[in-house]
């Protein structure tokens, strides 16, 4: 039973609850923001000590649509596992000079993830071993690894014209990995990867689209913020790269996010077909002449062109005649080629050169023996 | 449909499964309507929830489970009436109750339920088994008589005839809870009358593909019972749901990626390789099947049902009797009540009493799957059981050895020698054939250096997550077993309970650490394919 004096009370005492309700909810907003910082901080080196979340390893650049971070530690465990730095140049290898050592033969690769070769160390990838075979050859043999994971044809052939250029190499090897299709986009089409296109006019003259890179402007701009969180957080490491995953691989979740995104993503006119700025394109044509403007290029730098064919063990029809285009191509216009191909098919145990879509060390090998075979028999 | 943490498309596996992105949508989805509807249609909600759950998987094998319901609803109805049938015609007088329960009528109803369930098993999970057994037979016998005229001997295709039959996800589970249901309303038990009750006994989704196995009784009368939005349990169910992902996604799968590089190519293995897969495939297990239990009855809770638990720490288990009381309960207990009992169980005599462990072993083993080293396997454990009889009878009645069972290190060689018979077998259990399994056992005693599968363990993140998960296991025992620890520790318990603020922070670094953590490529929960 309450007393009315103590329902006086209670009721008197009501009034004073007000601020009391105050300081609690200012105390639960400290208390959460204590939390939260505790558990970021923490979470952050449990991550760096499990060395877990510094797959990051791709920045926004305005003229490629990505680049290396430079100087960024990376621990791969997709497909494989390593663990090192990017140089200072961002290349996945050792530290280069730009100026070229007396007597050393330059060798430039350029590619995309199968010559990065994340996937296993360092010292396993085809572009290390090439070296340590001409070395042992007694060769002063410099390999220089410029290979992005997903770049395409073009990328390579801008990245060769910004970058390698000024590296002087004596040899320029691009790896040709059924990458045709990424150079070139359906013109009314503007849901595609930031990154440059190419195109043919119809006097076959080779344009670059610049047309997305263009519309993802600003957030190609570097960013402090967020270029700081690239390098150094892990957390954000592990939310970029689900977000990757999610977006390759969930259809629902590729829609969703793009009902949360709509109001901040870029704004592109609704083409009809009719007011294309160029017609659809054939990506094997647009990487051929990639690859004649890559050879000149490469003609200009005093340097030699070679190209080599990805393994088409899985009998691709399209890749296999990419294969058949090109070679004749590199007859045409004499840049170095050679197909893996045959070299993989008649292997005993063609799944080992392979982790899943990567070349494993003992594929990275075979290929360092190919590349050195068919250079040392090129020019003896 | 693809899975959130380890990041790969369900277009694959086709299923929504507990740790996809679209479950991760659907679950929040189904307890948020669940509670904002009005109470009379929270079933109806459940019950369409449960077959959009298993119509991602196959559509059309919804029309098998709501066969099998709609069967054994009227099985049921009829068993029962069948009993009260016999009971009037008696008289209905107490002594005329037992023989009733054994009235032929409701007898053949039992057995007409029993041949539609089991058939139905037969048919979609052991036809190619049977099949290729009876052609493999065949072929040994015509080999056998080889030296006959050609006319004589039978022609046989060269390779076995293949049924084009999908196994049903989930039909091993729903078909054992129908059995138990009819041989309980058999026993005894009032049936379900309410079809809607009835028919989301075998669908609940949380329990729907991989158990575990419900009894009726305990999920009817939740159902039965007006549902209140429970806080705590609530809680219980989110903390479970976040161990059971850590477990799957950050461990199991780890775990999974490096033992499968061992039994991929036993020859290529060390000891220290064959000893590493052997029992890292038996914590896997452990970890993905616990982990699935946890998912699922945490997500049971989110809806305000209580699940039965299937594990309790079987790895401490200090002899195989106690480890079956400790590992896939439901199972266990099912396999006890309904074919172990049956048979005779252990008020029989002692050969009979290990006729009945072998037969329930065995046929528990073929449960897992349609082929001989599953058979193999739950034969071993049969005998395992056995021996393990005899060995506590012989305890029994020696003193010396009576003296020496309350010391701890007793306890502990049990432990020991149960964890490592439990690995032997599930050897057996993981291997593609019984050879590759004698491969495996041969490898644990070579003198080869280890290879592949000790590397894959060294550079992957496992050394640290089992560190982590055997620190937090212990910690989580330390504290809530009475001590100094459990003293200590209160405050942090007080607050972690209080605190929405901290379980969401906790829960938010949970969730990074299993996407961190988890390889790019998961493998579905192992007891899925069962």
């Amino acid at each position: 039973m309450i007393t009315a004096s103590q329902q006086k009370t209670i009721t008197k005492k009501q009034p004073s609850t007000t601020p009391g309700t105050n300081r609690l909810w200012w105390q639960s907003l400290i208390q959460a923001a204590v939390i939260a910082c505790v558990c970021i901080a923490g979470l952050e080196l449990f991550l760096q000590a499990a060395g877990v979340g510094m797959e990051e390893i791709i920045q926004p650049d305005q003229t490629l649509g990505t680049k290396h971070i430079p100087n960024k530690l990376v621990i791969w465990r997709m497909e494989g596992f390593s663990r090192g730095l990017l140089n200072s140049a961002g290349m996945r290898d050792n530290e280069h000079p730009i100026a070229k050592p007396e007597g050393t033969f330059r060798i430039a690769l350029l590619g995309d993830s199968t010559t990065e070769g994340l996937q296993v160390p360092l010292e396993a990838t085809y572009g290390a071993q090439l070296q340590n075979l001409f070395h042992t050859q007694g060769l002063r043999t410099e390999v220089i690894n410029f290979a992005c994971s997903g770049y395409s044809t073009g990328q390579e052939v801008l990245q060769f014209e910004q970058q390698v250029a000024q590296y002087r190499p004596d040899l320029t090897i691009v790896l040709y990995n059924r990458d045709a299709v990424e150079n070139v986009r359906k013109p009314t089409d503007f849901s595609c990867e930031p990154r440059p296109y190419f195109y043919l006019d119809h006097n076959n003259i080779l344009h670059q689209d610049n047309a997305i890179l263009q519309a993802y402007e600003s957030a190609l701009q570097p960013n402090a913020v967020q270029d700081f969180l690239r390098r150094n957080s892990r957390i954000y490491g592990i939310l970029s790269h689900t977000d990757m995953n999610l977006s390759i691989h969930e259809a629902l979740y590729r829609k969703l996010r793009g009902i949360a995104l709509k109001p901040f993503a870029p704004r592109f006119p609704k083409l009809k077909p009719t007011d294309a700025p160029y017609p659809l394109q054939d990506s094997t044509a647009v990487t051929a002449a990639l690859l004649e403007r890559l050879n000149n290029d490469c003609a200009n730098a005093h340097s030699k062109l070679v190209v080599v064919a990805f393994p088409n063990v899985v009998n691709d029809p399209v890749l296999a005649q990419q294969i058949d285009h090109f070679a004749r191509l590199a007859q045409k216009d004499h840049f170095g080629w050679f197909d893996l191909t045959p070299t993989f098919r008649w292997n005993p145990d063609p799944m080992s050169l392979f982790l899943q879509y990567h070349f494993s060390a003992k594929g990275h090998r075979i290929v360092a023996e190919q590349i050195a075979d068919y250079l040392n028999k090129a020019s003896p | 449909m693809g899975q959130i943490f380890p990041l790969v498309s369900s277009d694959i596996i086709g299923t929504m499964l507990f740790n996809s992105f679209t479950y991760l949508v659907f679950l929040p989805l189904v307890v948020a309507l669940h509670w904002l509807l009005p109470e009379r249609f929270r079933h109806g909600l459940l019950l369409i929830a449960s077959y959009v759950f298993y119509m991602n998987w196959m559509p059309s094998y919804c029309a098998l489970i709501l066969a099998l319901t709609v069967g054994n609803y009227f099985f049921g109805l009829a068993i029962d009436g069948a009993k009260k049938n016999d009971y009037v015609a008696a008289g209905g007088s107490p002594q005329t109750q037992a023989a009733s329960l054994r009235s032929s009528a409701a007898k053949r109803w039992l057995i007409a339920a029993s041949v539609f369930n089991l058939g139905a098993l037969c048919v979609f999970k052991y036809a190619n088994f049977l099949v290729s057994s009876v052609w493999q037979t065949l072929v040994v016998g015509r080999d056998l008589v080889s030296g006959l005229p050609p006319a004589a001997t039978i022609a046989l295709p060269a390779q076995s005839p293949v049924l084009n039959i999908i196994l049903p996800l989930g039909i091993s589970f729903f078909s054992f809870e129908f059995i138990h249901y009819t041989v309980d309303v058999y026993r005894g038990s009032p049936p379900v009358r309410n079809f809607l009750h009835f028919a989301l006994f075998p669908a609940f989704f949380p329990s729907q593909i991989a158990g575990p196995i419900k009894r009726f009784q305990d999920f009817t009368a939740q159902l039965a019972h007006k549902s209140h939005f429970d806080a705590a349990m609530f809680k219980d169910g989110c903390a479970l749901i976040f161990l059971g992902l850590f477990k799957k996604t950050v461990l199991s799968d780890n775990l999974g990626q490096v033992v499968a590089i061992g039994f991929a190519n036993p020859l290529a293995m060390g000891a220290a390789d064959a000893w590493l897969a052997a029992i890292g495939f038996s914590v896997q297990l452990y970890l993905d099947f616990s982990g699935y239990t946890d998912i699922g009855r945490g997500s049971a809770m989110l809806l305000g049902y209580r699940l039965p638990i299937n594990f309790n720490f079987p790895y401490l288990a200090a002899n195989l009797r106690d480890f079956w009381h400790r590992w896939h309960i439901s199972l266990s207990t099912w396999l006890r009540d309904y074919l172990f009992i049956p048979l005779g169980g252990s008020r029989v005599s002692s050969w009979k009493v290990k006729r009945n462990l072998i037969i329930t072993m065995t046929l528990g083993g073929l449960w897992h799957g349609a082929a001989w080293h599953y058979l193999i396997w739950g034969l071993f454990h049969g005998i395992g059981l056995m021996l393990t009889k005899d060995w506590m009878e012989a305890v029994d009645k020696a003193p010396w050895l009576q003296r020496m069972k309350p010391q701890a290190w007793w306890h502990c060689s049990g432990v020991v020698v149960t964890f490592l018979f439990v690995c032997f077998t599930f050897v057996i259990f993981r291997a593609d054939s019984f050879g590759k399994a004698l491969q495996i056992f041969a490898r644990m005693f070579c003198a080869a250096p280890s290879g592949a599968v000790v590397e894959a363990f060294c550079i992957s993140t496992l050394p640290v997550t089992l560190s982590v998960y055997s620190m937090f296991l212990a910690l989580e025992k330390l504290c809530t077993t009475p001590g100094l620890l459990h003293t200590l520790s209160a405050p942090v318990r007080f607050f972690w309970n209080g605190s929405l603020t901290a379980r969401a922070t906790v829960y938010a670094a949970l969730a990074l650490i299993i996407l961190g953590f988890a390889p790019e490529h998961a493998t579905p929960f192992i007891y899925f394919q069962f």
